[in-house]
């Protein structure tokens, strides 16, 4: 039996909620929200710190209190969410297989919202050799145990990556009672914000060690220690620079990768520089009627961002279902020069279009351009430029010449 | 006296710079807004923080309550917090904003959920 | 209670030649030191069944490997192992290597495997369109399998069979009383007729212990990548390199595994440690680099997990001549069968090293047939369609299936165990997903402490706060 519904909603974290109830505001009656997890919220229900939601409520809150506000609003909206449910399978033609207790659902909609979110990288990913021992958590994985499981990894710990969770959970760790021997970054800034900076490490005296890698990891059944190395600027490791240090756990905070396993089976085009799906300013993919948001377009730093967009994404969606088409992508946006990456990637309509990017390295007094074709649309400088912040700018394009490429440079 | 603070109000991370005598500040430069300046004089005279972390739940259908202080806690009384609440544990069901610890080490600050937990049994 | 015999070493041989005894009415008893089977070499390798073709005609090693690989389809079936026959090619790059190959080619002849043919470069690229090379001998019966699931399933099968089975014991004194042994270890102490020391890479020690001490293994660590799921579609066979002589392994080549990723490796390096199952900076380097030769499609982003297996090599570091497996009942200690030196393609002649141990015990016992001897094992099939709760969504695992992994026959209670016989945590996301939910689950079933691979490898410390009370 093959259920149908205007609108499915893969994911129910922030992205999935947000993008749900602003389709439903926007008029479509008939939605399905799945979730694989048992309560709707996703990564925020783990995330006990604060710190969300300063732009839009003005208030900072914890992660669990964010996703309340949104899980609250899907409730009054009378949305309907299957949880604990998996979807295994997803097609072009916007027909998707999901797994549950209750067993196996054929369902199709007219248009998917994909919010599957990101997943960590492991230590495959940055080619740690050394022992396979307990003891090697994600960062992740090591904060899902101690805040929503009750299970301690460890006493004495090593973090690799210096990305925002590997900050948080340093000092999460510590008023644990653990102890964080140092947060090691390889590359010569820190990949957090620098308020978490002062915040999670600065007020627990947790070194920072910049330049600073893991090299190997001992012990036979439970991680005795681990060797660390200075790197040198071509990212080799320096030699004579090894030292061990004797801990229990190490905790990997190497990065996110946006989840699209189900997007590349159903022939979603991906951008290799966001790990996301190619979007236009709408959320839309390669595929009409299936967009994406949140996570799983690209890692945002932080989540009112994410919910803004995806809202918009939702809206996007509920036109499409209302006109049962969409515009084609026209022009192509690229991360030129100094940039790490730019989304969206297309753009279908002439307006105002928020380009959302990050810089590849840290900067100061830097400019950033906006070229359509060989032509300054847009030119602004930013006293400080820094690659976990993620840069937002309004260009208006008042038409588009179809063909044209729209390139974002630092200069 | 110059100083270098980092602001935490909010993800901007303003780098302020401050030029002060005996705690007192005589320039301010680098904040972006006028929460910069109010930190930075409590970041001077007595730093605060926010504090969250979980307690654990009897009979409740998760094994965790995450918990927030309502107000800031002076920095130096994290630690002592959190091994205050090592001792506590709280009782399904209970709402988001409960207060589930008023008056912490008789600092005025309570500690109140930050998530709904309902009655289960912890599995 | 007195066996008849103690088999010592739960890999493939040792389940094997449990296995095989079962089917006669005997006391049999296998130990392993590990909390589980399949610890050793067995679960680390490439998962091949060989044909025969890289090893001397004439050998034991050629003769139990071809007679070995000959009974996989059988075995697998009764087992309920999957297999697949996939072929395998060895891919010369350059034209000094095609004369080896030539040379291979009639020495697979001599050893009568049919099934063996050169490729020229069109038709290499159309069996393997994205493999380097400028020509290949394919060897199409070759076939692949889940090396420690065949381990697991001849060990369940074994005891189903009336085999004891006693893990985390180790044998640590070996006497000789008047017609039998008896096995100090230390979990109680054992007494038998026979003993086989199937203890792969220690097999040299347990030898020791029962005072023979001709033997000695230099242990030589192979390490490996996976590769993800995603570029299955990249090989359809295993692709080898033409040997070199004196490397002490076939060559760094790819193999598909039955599940649908990919392996480089192994690499080939004598260590002091017999369990110094380290993955190393440079040798992982090599594995990348000698695999882009081979394929240069690789990315290294695909890489999913690394680890290394110990080979249990009679062949001293810089030596290349051939020594075969050493499989006797020792003249001076009768009882006393010795399995030394048991390396690839041990793997696929253990079937046949278990019919010829099963002759060498006919000698010395009567065997009369187990009436109840069932082939079959009981088995938890993986469902074909997928249905109930994922727990482990880059390997599509059931709750069900996760269950009876946690509930196995043979009681190793760790995440690994449950690892190798579900998959869960196999994946991309390295458990990212399942391990909270699989925690869970033991949770559930029990107090026990949760280990990764067995005792000693805890993964928590406790409850948190805890370590805010004691200080």
């Amino acid at each position: 039996m093959q259920l149908k519904r205007e609108l499915m909603v893969i994911g129910g974290g922030p992205a999935g909620l947000a993008a749900a109830v602003a389709a439903r505001r926007a008029g479509v009656r008939d939605i399905l929200l799945i979730e694989r997890e048992d309560c709707l919220g996703g990564i925020l229900n783990q995330c006990i710190h604060n710190g969300f939601g300063r732009e839009i409520f003005k208030e900072s809150l914890t992660g669990p209190e964010y996703a309340q506000i949104f899980i609250e609003q899907v409730q009054l909206s009378d949305i309907e969410c299957w949880t604990g449910t998996l979807v295994t399978e997803l097609t072009a033609g916007k027909r998707i297989i999901a797994a549950n207790s209750r067993g196996l659902h054929r369902i199709c909609a007219q248009a998917v919202i994909l919010s599957m979110g990101c997943r960590e990288r492991t230590r495959a990913a940055v080619d740690i050799p050394g022992t396979r021992p307990a003891g090697i958590y994600t960062a992740g994985v090591a904060q899902n145990f101690i805040n929503l499981r009750n299970l301690m990894p460890g006493k004495r710990f090593i973090i690799l990556g210096s990305g925002d969770i590997g900050l948080i959970m340093a000092r999460r760790l510590t008023l644990e009672g653990a102890e964080v021997l140092g947060v090691l970054e390889k590359l010569p800034y820190p990949g957090g914000l620098p308020r978490n900076i002062t915040q999670c490490l600065e007020d627990f005296n947790i070194p920072l060690y910049l330049k600073h890698t893991v090299t190997d990891i001992h012990g036979k059944h439970r991680v005795s220690g681990v060797s660390i190395a200075k790197v040198g600027p071509r990212g080799g490791i320096l030699p004579g620079t090894t030292r061990k240090l004797a801990c229990d756990t190490l905790l990997l905070s190497v990065g996110l990768i946006p989840e699209n396993e189900l997007s590349k089976a159903a022939g979603i085009k991906l951008d290799r520089l966001t790990g996301g799906p190619l979007v236009d300013e709408t959320g839309q993919t390669n595929i009409p009627g299936i967009y994406a948001c949140g996570n799983v377009l690209h890692v945002y730093d932080i989540v009112d961002q994410l919910t803004k967009e995806a809202e918009a994404v939702g809206r996007a969606a509920a036109c499409y279902i209302k006109a049962g088409q969409s515009q084609l992508p026209l022009l192509r946006v690229q991360a030129g020069s100094g940039i790490k990456y730019v989304v969206p990637q297309q753009i279908s309509a002439p307006g105002k279009r928020l380009l959302s990017f990050r810089v590849d390295t840290p900067g100061q007094n830097k400019y950033i351009v906006i070229k359509s074709g060989r032509k300054i649309i847009k030119r602004q400088i930013k006293q400080r430029v820094n690659p976990p912040e993620l840069i937002q700018l309004e260009v208006n394009l008042p038409e588009l010449s179809p063909g044209n490429i729209i390139k974002v440079e630092l200069k | 006296m110059r100083k270098n603070l980092t602001c935490i109000i909010c993800p901007l991370s303003c780098q302020i710079r401050l030029s002060c005598v005996d705690k007192d500040i005589k320039r301010i430069e680098g904040a972006l807004c006028s929460k910069g300046r109010r930190y930075a004089e409590k970041e001077l005279h007595c730093p605060t923080r926010s504090l969250t972390t979980t307690l654990e739940v009897i009979g409740g259908e998760q094994r965790l309550v995450s918990v927030k202080s309502d107000q800031e806690l002076p920095r130096e009384l994290l630690m002592p917090v959190m091994r205050q609440l090592a001792k506590l544990k709280a009782q399904a069901p209970i709402k988001i904003g409960q207060v589930l610890a008023a008056d912490i080490l008789d600092t005025g600050v309570n500690i109140v959920a930050t998530r709904p937990v309902s009655k289960g049994d912890n599995r | 209670m007195d066996y008849d015999v103690i088999i010592v070493g739960g890999g493939v041989v040792g389940c094997a030649i449990a296995r095989e005894l079962s089917r006669y009415r005997l006391n049999l008893l296998l130990l392993d030191k590990e909390h589980d089977v399949a610890r050793g070499a067995s679960g680390r390798n490439s998962g091949v069944v060989h044909s025969g073709v890289q090893v001397p005609p004439g050998s034991l090693k050629a003769k139990l490997n071809i007679a070995g690989s000959k009974q996989f389809p059988k075995l697998c079936r009764e087992l309920g192992v999957p297999w697949r026959r996939v072929g395998k090619l060895i891919v010369a790059q350059h034209k000094s290597e095609l004369a080896k190959l030539t040379q291979m080619l009639g020495t697979g002849k001599k050893s009568g495997i049919a099934d063996l043919k050169l490729l020229d470069k069109p038709q290499l690229k159309q069996l393997e369109p994205h493999i380097n090379g400028i020509a290949a001998l394919y060897s199409q019966g070759e076939a692949i399998f889940s090396p420690y699931m065949l381990n697991i399933a001849l060990a369940e099968n074994a005891k189903q069979n009336g085999v004891h089975i006693k893990l985390n014991t180790r044998v640590v004194g070996i006497k000789r009383l008047e017609n039998k042994f008896k096995l100090a270890t230390d979990n109680g102490s054992y007494t038998s007729r026979y003993v086989v020391n199937s203890a792969g890479v220690w097999a040299d020690k347990l030898a020791q212990m029962a005072g023979i001490t001709g033997y000695r293994i230099y242990p030589c660590r192979g390490e490996y990548r996976v590769l993800d799921k995603a570029c299955a579609k990249m090989i359809n066979s295993m692709v080898y390199p033409v040997p070199v002589a004196g490397y002490g392994g076939l060559g760094i080549h790819l193999t598909p595994t039955i599940d649908g990723n990919i392996l480089i490796g192994p690499s080939a390096e004598y260590v002091k440690g017999r369990e110094d199952y380290r993955t190393t900076g440079p040798v992982l380097n090599k594995l990348y680099r000698e695999a882009l030769q081979l394929l240069p499609a690789i990315d290294r982003r695909d890489f999913i997990a690394a680890y290394a297996g110990i080979r249990s090599k009679l062949c001293r570091p810089g030596s290349s001549r051939f020594t075969d497996f050493m499989i006797c009942e020792e003249p001076k200690l009768k009882g006393f069968i010795n399995l030394v030196g048991i390396e690839s393609p041990g793997l696929s002649a253990a079937p046949a090293i278990a019919k010829h141990v099963g002759k060498l015990i006919a000698k010395g016992l009567k065997l009369a047939p187990n009436p109840d001897f069932n082939p079959r094992r009981k088995v938890e099939t993986r469902l074909d369609n997928l249905s109930g709760e994922l727990v482990c969504r880059c390997e599509q695992v059931t709750r069900r299936e996760v269950l009876a992994a946690i509930n196995n026959p043979l009681g190793a209670s760790s995440l690994s165990a449950i690892k190798y016989r579900c998959r869960a945590g196999m994946g991309r996301c390295q458990g990212g997903y399942c391990l909270p939910r699989i925690v869970d689950m033991l949770r559930e079933t029990s107090n026990e402490e949760i280990t990764f691979h067995g005792p000693g490898s805890h993964m928590f410390i406790g409850a948190t706060k805890e370590l805010l009370k004691c200080s």
